[in-house]
C-alpha cells in the first residue's frame, strides 16, 4: 500500500504526465480537453478491471503500449467502444474522406494512442532524467477484464498493479477516455524511488 | 528546377497518408515514396535520391534514429526530420547530434507545411 504522501507524490507526477497527454490530444482535436483529478490505487488486476467497469465502461477500444526503463509496465489508453469511432472522426475529419473513416478506425486509434501515451511517458522520462523505452503501440477491442489481463513483455506476472487513472473529456463532444498504467510491485517501488530522487524528499 | 524526391517513413499508414496529403498541398509536384520500416527506408534510399525525409522513431525492427544515422552517413545533404510522439529530451538530443530536425507528433497541417515550406 502507498502512504498518503506517496499517493500525493505519484498524483503530482501523474498530473504532469497526463497534462502533456491532454495537450497532445487537444492539439489533435482542436478543442479543450478537461482532465479529472487523477486517482492512484494499488490493487489486483481483477479489482482494477472491476473499478473501471463500475463506471459503465464494459467493452472498450484501447491502445496498450509496453514500456521499460526506470519504470516498466503497460500503459493503457481506452474508451468506451462506441466512442472510439467518434474520436477518430474528430481527429481525422480534415484528412480522410468520410467513407474511409470506419476502415481506418483501428489504425486511427493506434496512432492517437501512440501520441497520447508517448506524451505521458516522455514526460515521466524527462522528470526522472532517465530514458524510457516504448514498444510499438497495439490496438485492443474487447472486454475491460481482458484488457487488464495483458502482461508486460518483461515477464512480470505480478497480480498487483498500480492503477493510475485519469479520465478526460472533450469539451464539446461526448467522448470520455481513460489512461491507466499497469505496473508490478517492483516497478512501483522503482517509480517511488525515482520520485524520491526527483523531489529530493523522503516519501517512504 | 529539378524534381524533389521525398521519403515518408512511418509504420502507421494513417500517419503516412496525413503527411503525404499536407506535403502535396504545398508541393503538388513532389515525388513521394513511403516506407513502413527503417529497413524498407534504407532500401528505397539506395535507389532514389531523396532530398527530404520524414522519419518516425518507434517502428518495428530498426528504429528511426538508427535508420536516420545510416541515412545521414550515406546522404549528408538530405534534409531529415525525426517526426515522433516520443518527445523525450534524450531522443531530441540524439536527433540533434545527428543533425536531424525534430517535429513532435501529433501531425498537424501547420507543422508539416512549415517543415517543407
Amino acid at each position: 500500500m502507498l502512504n498518503d504522501i506517496q499517493i500525493d507524490a505519484v498524483t503530482e507526477i501523474l498530473n504532469i504526465g497526463l497534462g502533456s497527454a491532454a495537450a497532445a490530444l487537444s492539439e489533435m482535436v482542436e478543442e479543450e480537453v478537461i482532465l479529472s483529478i487523477p486517482s492512484v490505487e494499488v490493487l489486483d488486476r481483477t479489482n482494477a478491471a472491476k473499478i473501471v467497469g463500475s463506471g459503465g465502461v464494459d467493452t472498450v477500444s484501447a491502445v496498450h503500449q509496453a514500456f521499460s526503463g526506470p519504470i516498466w509496465g503497460n500503459a493503457l489508453l481506452f474508451f468506451p467502444e462506441k466512442q472510439s469511432m467518434e474520436l477518430v472522426r474528430a481527429v481525422m475529419r480534415n484528412t480522410l474522406p468520410l467513407e474511409t473513416l470506419s476502415e481506418m478506425e483501428q489504425e486511427g486509434m493506434t496512432e492517437i494512442g501512440n501520441v497520447i501515451l508517448n506524451a505521458c511517458l516522455s514526460s515521466f522520462a524527462d522528470i526522472f532524467q532517465n530514458p524510457i523505452e516504448t514498444n510499438i503501440p497495439l490496438f485492443f477491442q474487447g472486454n475491460v477484464n481482458d484488457l487488464f489481463r495483458l502482461q508486460s513483455d518483461d515477464g512480470d506476472t505480478d497480480e498487483t498493479t498500480l492503477l493510475l487513472r485519469m479520465e478526460f473529456n472533450l469539451k464539446h463532444k461526448e467522448i470520455k477516455g481513460f489512461i491507466s498504467f499497469l505496473m508490478s510491485i517492483s516497478s512501483i517501488n522503482s517509480f517511488l524511488d525515482s520520485i524520491t530522487h526527483y523531489l529530493d524528499v523522503d516519501i517512504a | 528546377m529539378s524534381l524533389t524526391n521525398c521519403l515518408i517513413v512511418d509504420d502507421s499508414r494513417l500517419s503516412r497518408m496525413m503527411i503525404q496529403k499536407f506535403i502535396l498541398q504545398t508541393h503538388p509536384d513532389w515525388h513521394i515514396e513511403e516506407a513502413g520500416t527503417g529497413e524498407e527506408a534504407l532500401e528505397l534510399a539506395s535507389n532514389h535520391n531523396f532530398q527530404v525525409i520524414t522519419m518516425d522513431f518507434n517502428m518495428p525492427g530498426m528504429n528511426g534514429l538508427d535508420t536516420a544515422e545510416q541515412l545521414r552517413a550515406q546522404f549528408p545533404e538530405t534534409k531529415i526530420a525525426l517526426l515522433t510522439a516520443n518527445v523525450q529530451e534524450s531522443i531530441q538530443n540524439r536527433a540533434n547530434d545527428l543533425g536531424l530536425d525534430f517535429i513532435p507528433k501529433p501531425i498537424t497541417e501547420e507543422k508539416i507545411k512549415a517543415y517543407v515550406a
